[in-house]
């Protein structure tokens, strides 16, 4: 039964992959902007009803992609992987039926699927099937030349993809398993923290399938320490926070589409993330610079509405900046 | 969680002394592979009796019976009192000078609840949190005496180098002389200069396992040889006396100073290696998470309050020791003195989990140790469980968490390195030392010669 589905997963790897990388930017800019509206509501509603991280993430990358994605689609490759997930913690022998231990090793099938080779056999006609894990895109892995590059979804039809889509992956499957787990912020990056009982806190980092010390990871990505006593990075994420996220994806998704910081939509996008997560470095960062853009486009024309916009960017800027972000040299 | 269950381990965790330094252990850059960090490896008896064989068989039956039924302990049955008895048969007191004994502590801690915590002399606390442990064989002005000494040294220091004496920056930087280097200070009357050996790691039971006055300051004062809780706290009690401002940190099993510059910048001072070091190589060698660097229980300065607190929990271990009491009515009066004036003060939780842990685990062998489903039927059972359940928990939410066995190995390992290229390091010191001495010699002939 599991070949076959994969063999299906495998013809639409194949097949949607080339179908869908023609579009996104012929779409007229309208269009764009309707739908983008539409998407920014669906996710409103996600946040205030805090519905599943899984259809926030399929809402902000469906949009970008003008709505041609299929939930039928996405929906199936997250059923056959928490299922492949469900067989890897089947073949782990627990005695112990604890809830820490359950949630322990559900953590444990869902990093192993997503960084380990996995052999899964039929039982009844003991055919094996292979699963590869997944691989770090090197091609374009801070999605420069799409912001698509960033999807779970093209991570499920290519099988690469960067911390950002792996990311979201195993937290879509960590959902899906009921098991517990939080996505943290680092500068530049994203990665999963774990807590169990045993063994407290620790790190999963999905791009080079380790479990590094929070030092560690401080220290890759220069974090500066003040913003991690502050809360800015670090720190775990509620789902209503990591749905948030998704809105902050739309935001930027629609940057890359129509360059437009001075329509507010953008602006909208950050007040929503920071309603939710007042410290989202990015969410603050990127309110500021579109303020900026906002700010040098007003302050010939309209110099009262100028003044405002100063202010409020300055602001942006010094609370960054007081909890202690700085930008990478 | 299961360290909190070893007795052994309470005391030493809660001290921040055991595995004090590894620090210089887990360093990835090679630079600050330092000194310290050196445990000697506790002599295993040799002869291992037919009666204690069985004794460990049972225990370990236990053991598993307990780890299968509970999730809270699993270590739990290693503390029972035979463990106890015989882990303090080394030094135990006898009964006659336990009331001596008591009562010096108890004295103490009279003049620890007369101080005012949020503006006191640490050498004062130091002193009280140490006198009881002696049995009050010094006074305070005897050991005021020596630590003014070394105060005397820095002046001179700064006097040599020509900087002012006021500026806190430059108090800091003779401070740390004395720590990091050896220093040839002119004496003014004779004019002539000596070598003042530094102040120094020692390397022979850092941790206290053997003798518990190898933590304190009085013996670092003896011995101008201290490890990671005494070299802080003379630290503070030097800049005291200078009018320098400095504070201590913690980090788990371990402390440091920190101080700020006229800018504000934050330094971190290692003392056990004479170093400044990063924050970040803080939190990797002593593997603080960033839960707990977040709500500030590791690497950030202690409140007057919080300093206060960390001397009565000195206190509270050394009582501990001494009277080899495990928990009585005067560590529960000390332990709620802490937790009053810090609620998140590690040591105190720590002590107060271990003891309900222990009565949990009495309590539930004396039952025979039922499922947890079955509590209900004994009420004092279940009160137990939950009382153990809760003071768990409040150290959970700090953020602390133990290091990983692993890591705890191999950086064992790199000890015992450390150690030897130190006394090697010694060895060309002393002789350095020696041969100043030589050299000042002709200095004077060659002068008296041209006269």
């Amino acid at each position: 039964m599991i070949s076959k589905k994969l063999l299906i997963l495998i013809l639409y790897t194949s097949g949607f992959n080339t179908f869908f990388c023609a579009y996104a930017q012929t779409d007229n800019n309208a269009s764009i902007q309707k739908s983008y509206e539409q998407s920014y509501d669906l996710l409103d509603s996600c946040l205030k009803n805090n519905s599943s991280f899984k259809n926030a993430v399929f809402i902000a990358e469906n949009c970008y992609k003008a709505n041609r994605y299929s939930k039928q689609i996405f929906q199936g490759f997250i059923t056959e992987y928490a299922l492949l997930c469900k067989l890897n913690i089947d073949n782990i022998t627990n005695e112990d039926k604890g809830v820490d231990s359950v949630n322990f090793i559900g953590n444990y099938a869902i990093f192993k699927l997503l960084c380990d080779t996995s052999i899964f056999i039929n039982k009844s006609d003991s055919f094996p099937t292979l699963h590869l894990p997944f691989k770090y895109d090197e091609d374009d892995p801070s999605a420069k030349d799409a912001w698509s590059n960033m999807f779970v979804f093209k991570l499920l039809l290519t099988h690469t993809g960067n911390c950002h889509s792996l990311v979201y992956l195993y937290k879509i499957l960590a959902d899906e398993l009921h098991v517990k787990c939080w996505l943290s912020l680092a500068p530049n990056h994203i990665y999963i923290r774990n807590y169990s009982e045993k063994h407290g806190w620790y790190n999963t980092e999905l791009t080079s399938g380790t479990f590094p010390t929070d030092a560690w990871i401080m220290t890759t990505t220069n974090t500066p320490s003040e913003a991690v006593r502050n809360g800015l990075y670090m720190d775990t994420l509620s789902n209503q926070q990591s749905i948030a996220l998704c809105v902050l994806d739309l935001a930027k998704g629609y940057e890359f589409q129509t360059h437009n910081y001075t329509d507010g939509f953008i602006l909208k996008c950050c007040d929503l993330v920071l309603k939710y997560h007042s410290i989202n470095p990015m969410a603050l960062l990127l309110k500021a610079e579109s303020l900026k853009k906002l700010y040098l486009k007003q302050h010939k024309l309209q110099p009262q509405e100028a003044a405002i916009t100063y202010s409020k960017m300055s602001n942006t800027y010094i609370t960054l900046a007081k909890m202690g972000y700085r930008e990478i040299f | 969680m299961k360290l909190l269950v070893e007795i052994k381990h309470i005391l030493f965790f809660s001290a921040f002394l055991i595995k004090s330094l590894f620090c210089f252990s887990q360093i990835s850059t090679p630079k600050f592979q330092s000194f310290e960090s050196i445990v000697t490896n506790k002599p295993n008896s040799n002869k291992v009796s037919e009666s204690t064989n069985k004794l460990i068989q049972n225990k370990e039956e236990e053991e598993r019976k307990i780890k299968s039924t509970y999730p809270l302990s699993p270590k739990i049955n290693q503390v029972n009192e035979e463990n106890v008895k015989a882990m303090y048969s080394a030094n135990s007191v006898d009964p006659e000078n336990r009331t001596d004994a008591l009562s010096y502590f108890n004295k103490s801690f009279q003049q620890f609840l007369q101080i005012n915590p949020d503006s006191f002399s640490i050498t004062k606390a130091v002193y009280l949190s140490e006198m009881p442990y002696y049995n009050q064989s010094y006074n305070y002005s005897e050991f005021e005496k020596v630590i003014e000494q070394k105060a005397q040294l820095v002046k001179f220091i700064l006097k040599q180098e020509g900087l002012n004496e006021k500026s806190n920056l430059a108090l800091h930087y003779a401070i740390q002389k004395l720590f990091g280097q050896l220093n040839d200070i002119k004496d003014p009357v004779h004019n002539k200069y000596y070598t003042v050996d530094k102040i120094r790691y020692d390397f022979e039971d850092p941790m206290g396992e053997h003798d518990w006055t190898k933590m304190f300051v009085t013996k670092l004062l003896l011995t101008n040889k201290g490890q990671c809780h005494s070299l802080p706290l003379l630290y503070l009690c030097i800049s005291e006396h200078l009018g320098a401002k400095a504070y201590l940190s913690l980090s788990p099993n371990h402390s440091f100073i920190q101080f700020f510059d006229e800018s504000g910048k934050r330094y971190n001072y290692e003392t056990t290696n004479a170093h400044l070091v990063s924050t970040s190589w803080l939190m990797q060698s002593t593997y603080v998470n960033s839960t707990a660097y977040k709500n500030k229980i590791y690497l950030d300065t202690l409140s007057s309050r919080k300093l206060y607190a960390q001397c009565l929990a000195d206190l509270l271990l050394c009582y501990q020791e001494k009277l080899k009491v495990n928990y009585d009515s005067f560590s529960q009066s000390l332990i709620n003195k802490i937790l009053k004036e810090d609620s998140v003060n590690l040591t105190a939780l720590m002590v107060r989990a271990n003891y309900y842990i222990t009565t949990f685990e009495k309590l539930a062998r004396s039952k025979g140790y039922p499922p947890i489903k079955e509590f209900y039927k004994y009420p004092d059972l279940q009160l137990a469980y939950n009382n153990a359940k809760l003071t768990q928990q409040a150290i959970a939410v700090t953020g602390f968490q133990e290091m990983p066995p692993e890591a705890y190995n191999k950086w064992q390992e790199t000890l015992k390195d450390e150690k030897t290229k130190e006394q090697e390091k010694y060895e060309q010191e002393k002789m350095n030392i020696e041969i100043k001495k030589l050299q000042v010699v002709p200095n004077s002939l060659t002068n008296k010669l041209k006269k």
